[in-house]
């Protein structure tokens, strides 16, 4: 990426490439401009003085320009800390008895209430639609279903309007995790269907640390955190402004730019074709359903995934293993097991992201270190297949 | 009277006197600290890395600058920076103390007696009021105890709220409406001695008063970010290790903050109220004289009406009939006159 890192030569001497923008995004220049002539005032939006009234202003300015870029009313808007905070806030606060979610969701979803039911994903990493419609007829209690635009570690794209209309047939709310999709492909929660939509403004090139919770309709939600009230009772908090107004600002750009999405479509694609060139086992997954332009789940059979990303990292090339969950974690991707991968390449599987910056010359980069660490690997794989 | 010429320094003369507004909400929400800025953009820009994506540089650095934050915010109140978790503010800092260690105690009973009794304050902030009437419609039960004339608990009336059955006492350090400060290492004390876990909302003492949660026997305390000139959007909980505190997360997920916090941590925000860990000591002598100053004129009798406060609080009870006449104070005028 960019002339950002590579301006950066005091920690690495050499090219520093960056292809994990599903984990997160650089700040856009917009975004930065917004947040720092908002954290240059001062004032509380709940007080009731001027600069108050100014900075409250302000708030309401982003929960109009946000649910205008998303075809939602403003007050649906609800600002939380992330996109993890906005999936609990969906599937706690919703309040329905049983919470259906599809196998490839984030930890976030996965995690947040203490049971739920399973969805399957079929080899392409698509919910398995008949699978939903039945769990859905086999009980009667009032339900949510949660399934995510776009998964985060191999850019599988839903059918959420399929979805939708299920769910909407069984009488259940539908929550649409769009965290990985919103920016790269354009996003309307009318299209989705949703009655609750999560976003998070750094993978879109927002700040972390702040997100929003879409509801459409005019849904009732059990709050998280309870106190002052802010967010029209759905979410109490002294409101985090500069984030709020990055994150309008990095959506607003992110709105106007989905084409260069065809150029990082290219790329990535050109991509997996060199890689697929070079090592004929190499395999992308989730490669047969639609995807995100900017993924690429690439499987080096017999290498393990931790290897590879330490060796691409060694020469310069950031991607990671898996999504990037907290740190150290170590384990089998369960999105990949869900869709039924072999076990040796769930483990030897990376994920390349690349972003609105990346350039012909990050893909070179990447292709170049993968190649000497496949030969390398290729050797000693079958040496050892030898003895 | 010298301690006034000192304290506008930062404040610039230009606000005095000739329109500006002047800012006397300090209690509700700083200035961002220039230097906590300049700690901040950098993460920004160049170094946006995921803190949790550790194997590679981008995300050792980021990462790197939250654990460096940590250290920082841990020192300014003695904690070990493992005790802290970084959090999206106060409330939800004092959300999770309190449900969370509710949660816990009720899933996991340690020894034979269940405890789900919670002792708390009618003057607490909202988002701790809140969240005790929460847990009182999930089955616990809670004591808002009345607090004297002072603003301050009586200790007695606290000792006997305490029961067999009691799991916590929240109650903050400093007041956001009238600035009293509670009378916390002995309520510590009290509790430490009772078994009880205490948890203290310092959003508004931080940086404002020394706190340190060892002599102050303080097992859980939440911190704000934009009440001590750092940005909104950020504060922590501490919690203590030694004796262990258990609590259940509110936000689940990649298991970040130790499994108590999920979430991707913001290295720009978290990195934030550091430079004013730093300089806090600077900074409480020149607050010190100057509600005093503001105050002087026509005011001094309700100022000096004897509330106990602490030098380095900022803001002083008031007492008008009603709350919106301290806007009027706050004119550039009538400041001009209790200069005078």
């Amino acid at each position: 990426m960019s002339k950002v890192a590579r301006a950066r030569r005091g920690v690495m001497a050499r090219t520093e490439t960056y292809l994990d923008w599903n984990a997160t995004t650089p700040l856009r220049p917009e975004a930065a401009a917004a947040m720092s002539a908002m954290l240059a005032r001062c004032g509380n939006p709940s007080s009731v003085h001027r600069w108050g009234r100014s900075a409250r202003q302000a708030v309401e300015q982003a929960h109009s320009a946000l649910g205008a870029l998303l075809g939602a009313p403003a007050e649906g808007v609800v600002f939380v800390s992330g996109g993890t905070e906005a999936n609990h806030l969906a599937l706690l606060g919703s309040g329905r008895d049983r919470v259906l979610v599809s196998a490839v969701e984030h930890d976030s979803v996965l995690r947040a209430v203490p049971e739920t039911e399973r969805i399957p994903v079929d080899r392409d990493g698509v919910v398995v639609l008949d699978t939903l419609d039945r769990l859905l007829a086999g009980d009667l209690r009032p339900a949510l279903v949660s399934v995510m635009l776009a998964n985060n570690e191999t850019g599988v794209v839903q059918p959420v309007a399929a979805i939708a209309a299920i769910a909407r047939a069984h009488g259940a709310l539908f929550h649409c995790d769009a965290v990985q999709a919103a920016g790269k492909i354009a996003l309307d929660v009318d299209a989705i269907g949703a009655d609750l939509v999560t976003l998070s403004a750094h993978k879109l090139g927002g700040p972390s640390g702040i997100g929003a919770l879409v509801v459409t309709g005019d849904l009732e939600l059990t709050p998280l955190l309870r106190g002052g009230g802010q967010e029209h009772g759905r979410r109490a908090g002294t409101e985090n402004l500069a984030g709020i107004a990055g994150f309008a600002a990095a959506a607003a750009t992110a709105a106007q730019e989905t084409a260069v999405y065809d150029r990082v479509r290219a790329l990535r694609d050109a991509l997996e074709a060199e890689v697929a060139a070079i090592a004929p086992e190499a395999m992308v997954l989730g490669a047969a359903a639609p995807r995100l332009p900017n993924t690429a789940a690439i499987a080096m059979p017999g290498v393990a995934a931790e290897t590879q990303v330490i060796a691409l990292d060694l020469d310069g090339v950031m991607v990671s293993a898996g999504s990037a969950c907290s740190s150290g974690k170590v384990g089998p991707s369960h999105v990949l097991e869900a869709m039924g991968v072999r076990p040796d390449l769930v483990g030897s599987t990376i994920r390349v992201s690349l972003g609105w910056d990346s350039s012909e010359a990050d893909i070179a980069h990447f292709l170049r270190a993968w190649t000497t660490l496949y030969r390398r690997c290729r050797g000693s794989c079958a040496g050892a297949r030898a003895a | 009277m010298s301690s006034v010429t000192a304290a506008p320094a930062r404040r610039s003369e230009a606000h005095l006197g000739n329109g500006m507004p002047i800012y006397l909400d300090n209690q509700s929400s700083t200035r961002l600290d220039p230097r906590v800025l300049e700690a901040m953009l950098p993460y920004f820009t160049e170094q946006f890395g995921n803190p949790h994506s550790t194997s590679h540089a981008y995300g050792r650095i980021a990462a790197e600058a939250i654990e460096q934050a940590r250290r920082e915010v841990a020192a300014l109140i003695n904690a070990d920076p493992r005790e802290l978790v970084f959090t999206s503010g106060a409330t939800e800092a004092n959300n999770l103390a309190i449900k969370g260690a509710a949660h816990f105690a009720r899933l996991y009973p340690q020894g034979g007696q269940p405890r789900d009794h919670i002792v708390t304050l009618t003057t607490e902030h909202k988002c701790v009021l809140e969240s005790c009437l929460q847990l009182e419609r999930e089955g616990f039960s809670v004591t808002y105890l009345p607090v004297e004339s002072s603003g301050l608990v009586s200790l007695d009336g606290l000792a006997a709220a305490l029961g067999e059955r009691t799991l916590l006492v929240s109650v903050m350090v400093a007041h956001n409406e009238i600035g009293v400060i509670q009378p916390i290492a002995e309520i510590g004390a009290l509790c430490r001695s009772k078994g009880v876990l205490f948890h203290s909302d310092a959003a508004q003492a931080v940086g404002k008063i020394a706190l340190d949660v060892d002599r102050m026997q303080i097992d859980l305390m939440s911190i704000s970010g934009h009440k001590v000139y750092g940005p909104k959007g950020i504060g922590a909980l501490y919690v203590r290790r030694r004796p262990r505190v258990r609590l259940l997360p509110l936000i689940d997920g990649g298991g970040q903050e130790r499994g108590l916090r999920s979430g991707t941590l913001s290295a720009n925000r978290s990195r934030s109220p550091c430079p004013w860990a730093s300089s806090q000591r600077r900074r409480r002598t020149p607050l010190a004289g100057q509600p005093q100053f503001l105050f002087s004129g026509n005011c001094r009798d309700e100022a000096d009406r004897g509330l106990p406060r602490d030098s380095g609080v900022d803001r002083l009870g008031v007492h008008f009939g009603k709350r919106r006449a301290l806007l009027c104070v706050a004119r550039p005028r009538a400041l001009r006159g209790g200069r005078k």
